[in-house]
């Protein structure tokens, strides 16, 4: 007898439980029907559209140039923060609101530590630029050289940085 | 003997314990989770339709002064593209003003380069016999720039297709990108006046990928950009129609900025002025 009073017991609090769900299922369904029901104006939307548009456009009428100003402010910068006999290459891609790069440096050292040292350096310096987003360090290669002779070694920065 | 009857209570309870678990476990555990989760559901949705009643409240209508902003907008979008007869007046307006540049910012040579299939082939030469070491050079980077042109004339990667794609544009015209490319060779500063000043023509290109090897006395840097226009004529750069695609697709608007709620403001969302390079950093770049 008292197995089948416990299970009774148990099966009316799950019930209980159950009901008490499908209640709260039920009110949040009718908060679900009101959210949808608060039907935005057309009006507001095509408004918010035309706004949206406007900014658009005004985006890319003045895309061109100031990409351009970005890019070549960005180089000039460079060049005052690292010495340019030591830039192997620069590449940037231009995005929409920021532009990614990639440096690489030629480090001329006699021990590897000198010139990781060197180009950690260079990564703080740039790192200090107020738009950048993202700035990485790395190793690329070692040009061949006379052990004990000062190497080249080259080394990558890569990063984004912000346009506006 | 005794022990027998509590050892068979004590399996008795436990049994009714073991019960009682799978319960707790199998039914009410995740049903009261579920009661949760609907209440933190059923929150956020009242939460959302206040927000919204709130905004409402608060949208201001465009006015006058506004619609003529708008106005004002669409007609410059309209200039800023330069309509055109067919592809090669386009090249021939592009290349006029890259050569003007080049004499302008004295660059030492410059070559314009209008596909990646035939480098060498298609060099302007603007100084006779200067560029031949700039044209060794571009060619040493041939896979470099071959995807480069790639990426600047792959329609799927054109942003602005949302912005005219409620446009009409005038009798048979159609819009048109295309890449072309533009070899230099000059001192830095200088040839960093021309980066900055590359879209300040009618083309209007707009750079895709810049690469620079600087050096002591020469830098050396190609330029892959790409123009926009209009054509009569059927064109192979032709931008091909996408369906559905509104305004903004590929832009990152969020719909849902209380900045679309006020009216715009001129001031603060106008396009960049040209601006030239700041001449104290030009020193320090010659450095």
């Amino acid at each position: 007898m008292l197995p089948f009073v416990l299970f009774l017991i148990l099966a009316g609090v799950s019930l209980l439980l159950h009901l008490e769900k499908s209640r709260r299922y039920k009110e949040l369904q009718n908060a679900r029907t009101q959210s949808s029901s608060t039907v935005r104006s057309q009006t507001v939307e095509m408004a918010k559209a035309q706004r949206g548009l406007y900014y658009q456009i005004q985006l890319y009428l003045g895309y061109p140039s100031a990409t351009s100003y970005a890019v070549a402010g960005f180089i000039q910068r460079l060049g005052a923060v690292i010495p340019l006999h030591q830039v192997q290459d620069l590449q940037i891609d231009p995005g929409l609101q920021s532009f990614s790069f990639r440096l690489t440096v030629g480090i001329a050292a006699r021990r590897p530590k000198n010139a990781q040292l060197a180009a950690a350096g260079y990564l703080k310096k740039i790192g200090k630029f107020p738009e950048i987003m993202r700035i990485e360090l790395a190793r690329v290669d070692r040009v061949p050289g006379i052990a004990g002779e000062n190497r080249l070694r080259l080394y990558s920065i890569t990063g984004q940085m912000d346009m506006q | 003997m005794k022990a027998r009857p509590l050892l068979k209570k004590l399996v008795w309870v436990f049994c009714g314990m073991g019960f009682l678990l799978i319960f707790v476990v199998w039914d009410w555990l995740p049903t009261v989770k579920d009661m949760n989760r609907f209440r933190r559901e059923q929150r956020d949705e009242m939460l959302k339709i206040k927000n919204m009643t709130t905004l409402d409240f608060n949208f201001v209508f465009p006015d006058a002064e506004e619609k003529s902003f708008f106005a004002e907008t669409n007609i410059r979008l309209r200039r800023s593209l330069p309509q055109m007869h067919d592809d090669d007046a386009w090249l021939a307006m592009a290349m006029l003003e890259l050569q003007a540049r080049v004499r302008e910012n004295r660059m030492a040579s410059a070559l314009i380069l209008m596909t990646h299939h035939a480098i060498g082939a298609e060099f302007d030469v603007i100084k006779p016999g200067r560029p031949a070491e700039l044209a060794d050079w571009v060619t040493s980077q041939y896979w470099e720039i071959q995807e480069s042109f790639g990426i600047a004339w792959d329609p799927g990667r054109y942003p602005w297709r949302g912005i005219f794609s409620g446009v009409d544009f005038i009798g048979e015209q159609m819009l048109v990108s295309r890449p072309l490319m533009v070899a230099l060779a000059a001192p830095l500063p200088a040839l960093l006046d021309f980066i900055n000043r590359i879209s300040w023509g009618e083309a209007r290109l707009e750079i895709v990928r810049l690469h620079l090897e600087p050096g002591m006395a020469m830098s050396r840097a190609w330029l892959i950009c790409r123009g926009s226009y209009l054509v009569r004529r059927p064109s192979a750069w032709r931008l091909v129609p996408v369906e559905n695609t509104a305004a903004g697709d590929d832009l990152l608007i969020d719909g849902d900025s209380p900045l679309l709620w006020l009216p715009v403001d001129p001031a603060v969302a106008g396009p960049t002025a040209k601006k030239e390079l700041a001449p104290g950093t030009r020193a320090a770049a010659t450095r």
